[in-house]
């Protein structure tokens, strides 16, 4: 028997308790720190003496203080934060693009209707110069509106580009400190592995890293969590960063990309293989809905002009001389200003382009095509990017387009076609003067007005490779109105239910990681119980032992 | 299930807000009375608005072209009105010069009203509306359409009528060349004249004439041109011989015919009575299809002349004033058939004014029915979204301020 185990019992209690209180006050001072893992001491009997009474307790050891966490719950919160924020920036740039297809008398489909609209009273009065004036002033107010479309989506995607770049920036930050953290991690782990607070704020770092981009992480041995982006790249290996970079894609060069560096040079990463965070939403935004919206202001504009100038050829003027352009042909490549239709991708080999004309405006689709050489049936072939089967070049006039020059192409160039795409930054009025307005047919001085009137009611846009079908110009445009209508409901929708989805395993991984401060008062109440108790143990040993040193001191 | 503090207090914030966005959104729909502000708020309902938008605008336009038409046509109607009323007169005066008893003075007399009569309807053929436009140049022209040459009166407008874009219910201007210079020659079928010009040299005066004659059988008709022409002498009688002069085996004659003055003359599904007494190988009577080439300013100019010539005998005269008062119900049934159709034309004008009107209406309703806010369900739900976000606050400040920590002191 000895005074001092009944001491170092009491002690030892103390200082577990100690410890305890230590560790439930830090989750308490913790507790809204974001990504904070609530913390417990691992309390465990200490070895026992045997003796002949049987096996002594000797009193208690913290044997580690553990962070609670839940690996699987971990990822599953991050990846799903992932697609949350993919679908939240989406829906934010969707609801800033629908701002370019106003309803109602503001609206481009409006300007259009009253454009022809205007040619009636011009076939009423066809001499008359007031009426003249208006009709040029309509014509005005539609390549306005147009323009400012065009105008609008420039700067979206210029914010795009914008944003893109900064989170790539952020994105290189993260990785800088994750690698430094592993690296601190390894230096410092121990037996008990490493320190908590080090692996909650790797872990931030990781939850920070998984809003930009979905990542995949693999834990290595030494400790240190490796992070992949994409189709496999590195992002962070060990305590190595390589950095992200945001590039212009080489198909079109106002579009962005992402890419890293590797042994070989600059590598692009294919934006379907980014399937989470808000760089990836920022890409789906731009290479689909951006293109797609593009595309429909620039089929009707297409549509309009093209119709309105074929008629407009065909009547006289206040002089007896034939109709002139009434708009700007930018489908004319012999004009000065006329609209590039064929980008060449930057890696491509040779600088020969093939040539593209407009066969049927009427025919053109809302899409870009991407033209490559295809092995299996031995053709170049287009690619919509609307989807669907491929386009032989023969068959190119079904879409309204006319492509020549293809075989002098290098057949692993790659080439992107676009008709339509930026056709509506180049609606303006070409016509200056009113009496060159040809409102005249050769039989009667207002038939080439009725004419020109009788286009509202044709259909301009959208037919089919047969010709049938399509719209009129306003009906166009309010299907337009509708389908990025639709389109905004569907990722608003979707962005729902990927935050709610993203709540969700976020409360249960806070569930399973986070402090609830109710737990923790009660485990303050016990944790101080328990050390007023062994504080008593120690003062009941001390007595002990002053009542052995009074016993023995005679 | 343990709950972290944090999370609860994220969860209870996220839920507060999005109380507070729903009664920001309802708010919204409330004040500006729109239940589409941009179109993914309903996207289906929004094309059909716009959809709606873009008839009633059109059919705006469409208004504005009849009115256009209306002015027009309510101008020219009173313009042709006018017209009519000249004419009258014109006819009570070669009613007048009929009488053989007024004397070659006296119609020369009627001859100079008839030319001043003539001048005020060459003023009404060319008058303009308010924009300076002609209402008969045909399809507009920035010229007089009616010119006085040496010959009389040329038309120099244009063909046809201006077309507007809503077609033949809303024309622009009237078919001027088809009112005023293209009445049927004759009695519409035929016309049956004297052969020779009495005022060309070697011309003598002819005793005889003939009337306007009429159809018996429509059937029988040819559509050649025919010549009277006689023998005979006082004593023996007169005998006539029709001759067809166009048309297969032509000249084809009949055989001669007595003559009796007054006695009516048939051939070929057509009728004519020659009165008087001829002169057997100077008098010569055509008869010719009708054409449509008769214009008012040349009856009239005919007429002046001839009434105001001297030296011309009875029957002469009797063949001026019946053929001029032929060829003035001709022309002047041009102008007032012009006339009631303008009048017509105004009055579907009314009818498809009122149709335009119930159209723009109809788009009107369809949409605000589209876009705009039920004001009593949009009240409601506001109250409710009100509610509900202030029994999110409630709960929240309840609800939180519950803690173990209150407890142990």
């Amino acid at each position: 028997m000895s005074a001092f185990s009944l001491l170092s019992i009491g002690a030892s209690a103390m200082a577990a308790n100690y410890t305890a209180l230590q560790t439930t006050g830090n989750n308490i001072a913790n507790a809204n720190v974001a990504g904070y893992s609530r913390q417990r001491v691992e309390l465990a009997t200490a070895s026992s003496q045997s003796t002949r009474s049987g096996s002594l307790g000797l009193g208690v050891d913290v044997k580690s203080v553990s962070r609670a966490h839940d690996q699987f719950l971990a990822r599953e919160a991050a990846s799903a934060q992932s697609n949350a924020h993919m679908d939240k920036a989406r829906v934010a740039a969707l609801q800033r693009l629908e701002e370019a297809f106003r309803p109602g008398e503001n609206g481009l489909g409006y300007a259009a209707g009253q454009f022809l609209n205007a040619m009636t009273e011009l076939a009423s009065r066809p001499t008359d110069m007031a009426v003249r004036q208006t009709v040029l002033a309509r014509a005005d107010e539609v390549a306005t509106r147009f323009a400012a479309a065009s105008t609008h989506l420039d700067a979206i995607q210029a914010d795009v580009n914008a944003a893109l770049g900064e989170g790539v920036q952020r994105v290189n930050v993260l990785a800088e400190g994750l690698a430094r953290i592993n690296q601190k991690i390894v230096s410092v782990s121990g037996p008990q592995g490493a320190p908590n607070d080090m692996l909650d704020q790797r872990d931030r770092l990781l939850n920070q890293l998984s809003e930009k981009l979905l990542i995949k992480t693999v834990m290595s041995q030494d400790g240190s969590v490796s992070v992949f982006v994409g189709d496999g790249r590195p992002l962070v290996m060990g305590s190595e960063a390589r950095p992200l970079l945001a590039v212009n894609d080489p198909s079109d060069a106002t579009r962005s990309t992402l890419a890293m560096k590797d042994g070989a040079g600059t590598r692009l990463i294919d934006s379907e293989f980014l399937a989470g965070g808000e760089l990836a939403g920022l890409l789906k935004f731009q290479n689909e809905d951006l293109v797609h919206a593009r595309t429909l202001l620039g089929q009707m504009a297409a549509g309009l002009t093209a119709a309105v100038n074929t008629q407009h050829a065909l009547g006289k003027d206040l002089k007896g001389q034939p109709g002139g352009d009434l708009f700007f042909d930018f489908h004319d490549a012999t004009a000065p200003g006329a609209l590039p239709l064929v980008r060449r991708a930057a890696g491509n080999q040779d600088s020969a382009v093939p040539t593209l004309t407009i066969a049927e405006p009427a025919k053109l689709q809302a899409a870009e095509y991407k033209l490559a050489y295809d092995t299996a049936s031995d053709g170049w072939m287009l690619q919509s990017s609307q989807g669907g089967a491929r386009i032989s070049v023969a068959d190119a006039s079904t879409v309204g387009l006319n492509l020549t020059g293809v075989d002098a192409l290098n057949r692993g160039d790659r080439f992107l076609l676009q008709p339509v795409t930026y056709a509506a930054g180049m609606v303006r009025r070409q016509l200056s003067r009113p009496e060159d307005l040809a409102a005249a047919s050769s039989s009667s001085p207002n038939g080439n007005a009725l004419a020109l009137a009788a286009l509202a009611d044709q259909s301009l846009v959208g037919r089919s490779p047969a010709g049938q079908g399509g719209a009129t110009i306003t009906d166009a445009y309010a299907s337009a109105l509708a389908e990025m209508g639709t389109r905004v409901q569907g990722a608003t929708t979707a962005a729902d239910i990927s935050i709610s989805v993203a709540d969700q395993a976020e409360i249960r991984r806070s569930a399973s990681d986070g402090v609830n401060l109710d737990e923790e008062a009660a485990r303050l109440i016990q944790s101080q119980q328990a050390y007023q108790a062994s504080a008593k143990v120690l003062q009941v040993a001390q007595s002990i032992f002053d009542t052995l040193l009074q016993a023995a001191a005679v | 299930m343990r709950i972290s503090t944090a999370s609860q207090f994220d969860r209870s914030v996220d839920l507060i807000q999005r109380r507070q966005q729903a009664l920001q959104a309802s708010h919204e729909q409330l004040a500006s009375g729109k239940r589409i502000a941009r179109a993914s708020d309903d996207p289906t309902q929004a094309a059909s608005a716009e959809r709606a938008l873009a008839r009633e605008a059109r059919l705006e336009s469409h208004q504005r072209v009849l009115e256009s038409s209306r002015q027009v046509m309510a101008q020219s109607e009173s313009a042709l009105g006018s017209a009519v009323d000249i004419m009258q007169r014109i006819r009570e005066l070669v009613v007048q010069a009929g009488n053989a008893a007024g004397g070659d003075a006296n119609r020369k007399v009627i001859a100079d009203e008839l030319r001043g009569l003539r001048q005020q309807l060459l003023g009404v053929a060319n008058q303009q509306d308010g924009n300076g436009n002609y209402l008969f140049a045909g399809q507009g022209g920035a010229a007089a359409p009616f010119v006085q040459v040496s010959e009389g009166v040329e038309f120099r407008g244009t063909a046809g009528s201006l077309a507007s874009a809503l077609g033949s219910a809303a024309p622009m201007s009237v078919d001027a060349e088809q009112t005023w210079m293209q009445a049927p020659t004759g009695n519409g079928v035929f016309k049956a004249a004297y052969a020779l010009d009495p005022t060309a040299p070697g011309s003598h005066q002819t005793q005889a004439w003939v009337d306007t004659g009429r159809v018996t059988d429509p059937a029988s008709l040819t559509g050649e041109s025919y010549s009277v022409t006689f023998t005979g002498d006082a004593s023996a009688g007169y005998s006539f011989t029709i001759t067809r002069t166009t048309g297969a085996g032509a000249p084809a004659a009949e055989t001669a015919r007595p003559y009796v003055s007054g006695q009516p003359i048939a051939f070929e599904g057509m009728e004519v009575t020659i009165s008087g007494t001829p002169s057997p190988g100077r008098d010569t009577f055509e008869i010719t299809p009708s054409t449509r080439d008769l214009s008012v300013f040349g009856v009239l100019d005919g007429l002046s002349r001839d009434l105001g010539a001297s030296g011309r005998s009875g029957a002469q005269l009797a063949q001026t004033v019946q053929d001029g008062l032929r060829d003035l119900d001709s022309v002047m049934g041009s102008l007032m058939t012009m006339r009631s159709r303008v009048g017509w034309v105004m009055e579907q004008a009314d009818g498809l004014d009122r149709r335009f009107s119930d159209g723009r209406l109809a788009a009107q309703s369809q949409r605000a029915a589209a876009e705009d806010v039920d004001m009593a369900k949009a009240i409601t739900e506001f109250q409710g979204h009100q509610t509900s976000y202030d029994a999110a606050l409630k709960a929240y400040s309840m609800v939180q301020r519950l803690s173990l920590f209150e407890y142990i002191r």
